[in-house]
């Protein structure tokens, strides 16, 4: 029972953990919270049953091309919106952004209707690990290499080429990147690219786990901020861990409260963080 | 369409924009003077409708109740628990910077929701509370409507009243000098924290008793009732609209926003009745889409900013 | 070099300086001192286009600076340390001197050398992430990536504030040992004694306009500069 709650807890806390490393370093160049976040998740999800169920292509063709639709939304976001309105209080460019979220996730709900859909429709047989303890479909196998390769690229990508090197250094300190010459526009750009992805990869998983709804990723807003804000905003790998450990607390929390108030295990957590360390675990002060 | 329907129309969605004209005062007192970032006024409008609701009916075998007190109870029970919920929230929040505070605020909506949908001996879960007491109901005929907007726009009148008093009061001259600059005020040993926690709990005790009206004129609350982001945002496309820190301009913007709310229905209206789910969705694209265009374009909004006076007067009160 | 002509700038609708003209040729050491608030810092910020430029002309080896934009500066030998902030702290000290070559297409690797030559405390820390070195190391990281591209000019606003006094004397060597390798100093400096004496030539601001130019020596045995400005 643990056991297998410890396993559920990765495999949410892994989806969690790619949509919270986008909306940490957008949260840390950009100094807003993005709250249309959770709502981008979902259209990823949707393109890619657009192009997996509705079109019938393969399900890696329909990955790659909804993560790319999605990073291209993002980057159109950010063209259309929040570049005009980041010289003014960020209050308006979060409101901005809920305007957003509200915005494509009545899309969704225009073009794909309100009900549950799902990428398959076969029910796949659990495989029996440990004696009966611990069960996993293929499925979530899946999602969970899929998960760790994305997040060893999302690695690769910071710590190895000089565009993840500038996203971290603006995230650390915008002034100083702008005095190194660093082209903060074109920095910016990629990282709605790369949010967009891994935001797209996150719904798509998430789907791939349980259905598609229009408000999949609206509930999980909460828990992605719960992440930022636990790993230290701006900080990729603070919002990898945060994730793992709201994921993993969330299904562990089942033990011992109702599984209606699951939402509620990442509010607290972050309400607790916000109480003692204000700044993450790996952030920098704010 | 007869006169009396058009006339019994007008009253149906003036107390409508007039309980979203409080909701808007209120979120005026938190951002407009304060800065204050809640994106959480479903949660306190929730919070405001299911106290009263419980407050004032007689005893149920569905749900907590049977307190049967009087509306006017009810009324002030609803502000009072809104502000003790913002009271809790505020306290690790309110010190930190302003987006700690939205989100904070979208979490404690969540969880009231979840509250309400699940604790279903004190809200009757899904299934809602129903027939919550009119005030004097069945005392003026088919002009009762009339009545109760009356009790709204007395509401807002004296949230009006009280709103300027306040901001032109000391108390209401170092709240905006925050918003200016908060270092000068915490210069001159103002507790800035405490100000603001003073305007987040008084915005949402406007907003419990705005939850209250809304309970007792529709009668029927449920956790599924109205969509909270949905009035959240709306709310915040009339404190935008009609232009931030202006009490006057909230009234306005509360009540143009929901005429333009109201005429989407109309517009969407038209499609066939198959498409009610996409008719629905639309509106609230294009209500989104209009939300963006006036922070593109008239970040001000329609009356811009009041100018009180000695607004930047921070060494005195 | 570095010409400044009549500049007027400051922030938004604030005017800080007030036509102040200033140059540094090849080789010099030039500190700017004077009391807080007399726009040191706003003048050199205003090289860099950090601040709002009302007036004037700033031209650097024969191009205006106004319409350049920073990777140019950059590419053209100009380096700019902040007074504070200067450095990456989550990024580690070696990344913190890749970011220093950005809007290089070369690999600048011998350069990293010959900067740990210079700062040798670095080398064991260059896996370190800057933020969590002493002040002294970071400040050393911040010239470091300021000298990776081989700047002709470095700009240097206040090197040694909020140093421990031991590192003060080390950092302003070490602005002499970089000068004397051939780079060009600008320099705004509180400790204004040890600046000028160090200095080929000096300014002395006060409330946004220019009051004395000499040189270092000349503007430390000026009786009047040593009175008002350098505390007797």
């Amino acid at each position: 029972m643990v056991l297998q709650l410890f396993l559920n807890g990765v495999i949410l806390g892994s989806i969690i953990a790619l949509g919270a490393i986008g909306l940490s370093l957008i949260y840390g160049i950009l100094k807003f919270g993005h709250f249309a976040h959770g709502d981008l998740m979902t259209l990823g999800a949707y393109f890619a049953f657009l192009f997996k169920v509705q079109l019938g292509l393969p399900f890696w063709l329909a990955f790659v091309l909804a993560a790319l639709l999605t990073a291209g939304t993002a980057i159109l976001l950010n063209l259309i919106l929040y570049r005009h309105l980041k010289k003014r209080d960020s209050v308006i460019v979060m409101i901005s952004s809920v305007g957003a979220a509200l915005i494509i996730r009545n899309l969704v709900l225009l073009f794909w209707g309100p009900q549950n859909q799902f990428y398959e429709k076969a029910i796949q047989m659990p495989i029996v690990l440990a004696g009966g303890l611990l069960r996993i479909k293929e499925n979530q196998i899946i999602i969970l290499v899929l998960a760790l390769t994305l997040v060893i690229a999302v690695h690769l990508f910071l710590s190895k080429t000089k565009m993840g090197k500038a996203m971290r250094a603006m995230s650390d300190n915008i002034d100083l990147a702008q005095i190194t010459g660093i082209n903060t526009e074109k920095v910016i750009i990629w990282t709605w690219a790369m949010s967009g992805v891994l935001t797209a990869a996150a719904g798509i998983l998430l789907a791939f786990d349980t259905h598609l709804t229009p408000v999949m990723g609206w509930n999980l807003l909460l828990p992605l901020f719960a992440a930022v804000i636990l790993g230290g905003i701006g900080s990729p790998y603070g919002a990898m861990f945060g994730g793992l450990v709201i994921g993993i607390s969330q299904e562990m929390s089942t033990l011992i409260i109702s599984a209606a108030y699951k939402p509620a295990v990442a509010f607290t957590i972050m309400i607790l963080m916000l109480i003692i360390r204000p700044s993450g675990l790996m952030g920098k002060k704010v | 369409m007869t006169f009396a329907g058009v006339f019994s129309y007008l009253v149906f969605f003036l107390i409508f924009a007039g309980i979203y004209a409080v909701m808007t005062m209120a979120l005026n007192m938190q951002r407009g003077f304060a800065g204050l970032f809640n994106i959480g006024i479903a949660g306190f409008w929730a919070v405001g409708s299911y106290t009263s609701a419980i407050m004032t009916k007689g005893p149920s075998p569905d749900h907590l109740g049977g307190f049967g007190m009087p509306f006017i109870i009810g009324l002030l029970a609803a502000g009072l628990i809104s502000a003790l919920v913002a009271l809790l929230v505020g306290i690790p929040t309110i010190r930190l910077r302003e987006d700690y505070l939205g989100i904070a605020t979208i979490g404690i909506a969540e969880i009231i929701r979840l509250v309400i949908k699940n604790e279903a001996w004190l809200s009757n879960g899904v299934r809602g509370i129903s027939a919550i007491p009119k005030p004097m109901a069945g005392s003026f005929g088919s002009n009762y409507n009339l009545f109760f907007l009356l009790i709204v726009v007395l509401i807002i009148a004296l949230f009006y009243y009280l709103s300027e008093k306040g901001i032109n009061s000391p108390w209401g001259r170092i709240l905006r000098a925050i918003r200016e600059d908060e270092e000068v005020v915490k210069a001159v040993g103002k507790n800035v924290v405490r100000y603001r926690m003073e305007a987040f709990i008084l915005g949402a005790f406007m907003m419990g008793v705005g939850g209250a009206l809304y309970a007792h004129f529709t009668s029927f609350i449920s956790p599924e009732a109205f969509r909270p982001m949905q009035a959240t945002f709306l709310v915040w496309i009339m404190l935008i609209i009609g232009g931030s820190a202006n009490n006057f301009g909230s009234i306005v913007g509360a009540f143009l926003t929901w005429g333009i709310w109201t005429g989407t229905e109309f517009l969407t209206g038209m499609l066939p009745a198959a498409y009610t789910t996409q008719a629905a969705a639309i509106r609230v694209i294009l209500i989104g889409v209009f939300l963006e265009l006036i922070l593109l374009n008239r970040p001000q909004g329609l009356f811009g900013e009041k100018k009180y006076s000695s607004a930047s007067t921070t060494a005195d009160g | 070099m570095l010409r400044i002509n009549e500049i007027y700038a400051g922030y938004g609708e604030i005017e800080i300086i007030h036509g102040i003209s200033l140059n540094v040729e090849q080789g010099e050491i030039v500190s700017i001192v004077g009391p807080n608030g007399s726009g040191k810092s706003t003048l050199l910020k205003s090289i860099f286009s950090l601040v709002d430029i009302m007036g004037g002309e700033i031209n650097y080896l024969g191009s205006d600076l106004t319409a350049t934009a920073t990777d140019q500066m950059i590419k053209k030998g100009l380096s700019f340390v902040p007074q504070t902030d200067n450095i990456f702290p989550t990024l580690t000290v070696e990344e913190n001197l890749e970011l220093g070559a950005y809007v290089s297409t070369k690999k600048l690797s011998d350069r990293f050398d010959l900067i740990y030559n210079l700062f040798p405390p670095l080398i064991e820390k260059r896996k370190k992430k800057a933020g969590t070195l002493s002040g002294g190391q970071r400040q050393m990281v911040a010239f470091g990536r300021a000298l990776v591209m081989e700047p002709k000019l470095l700009l240097l606003d206040e090197p040694t504030a909020g140093l421990a006094p031991m590192f003060i004397d080390l950092i302003l060597e070490k602005v002499e040992e970089i000068n004397k390798t051939g780079v060009s100093i600008l320099m705004v400096e509180q400790n204004a004694k040890k600046a000028l004496a160090m200095s080929d030539r000096g300014y002395v601001l006060a409330a946004g306009e220019k009051k004395y130019e000499d040189s270092g020596r000349g503007l430390l045995e000026n009786k009047e500069v040593a009175q008002l400005f350098l505390g007797g």
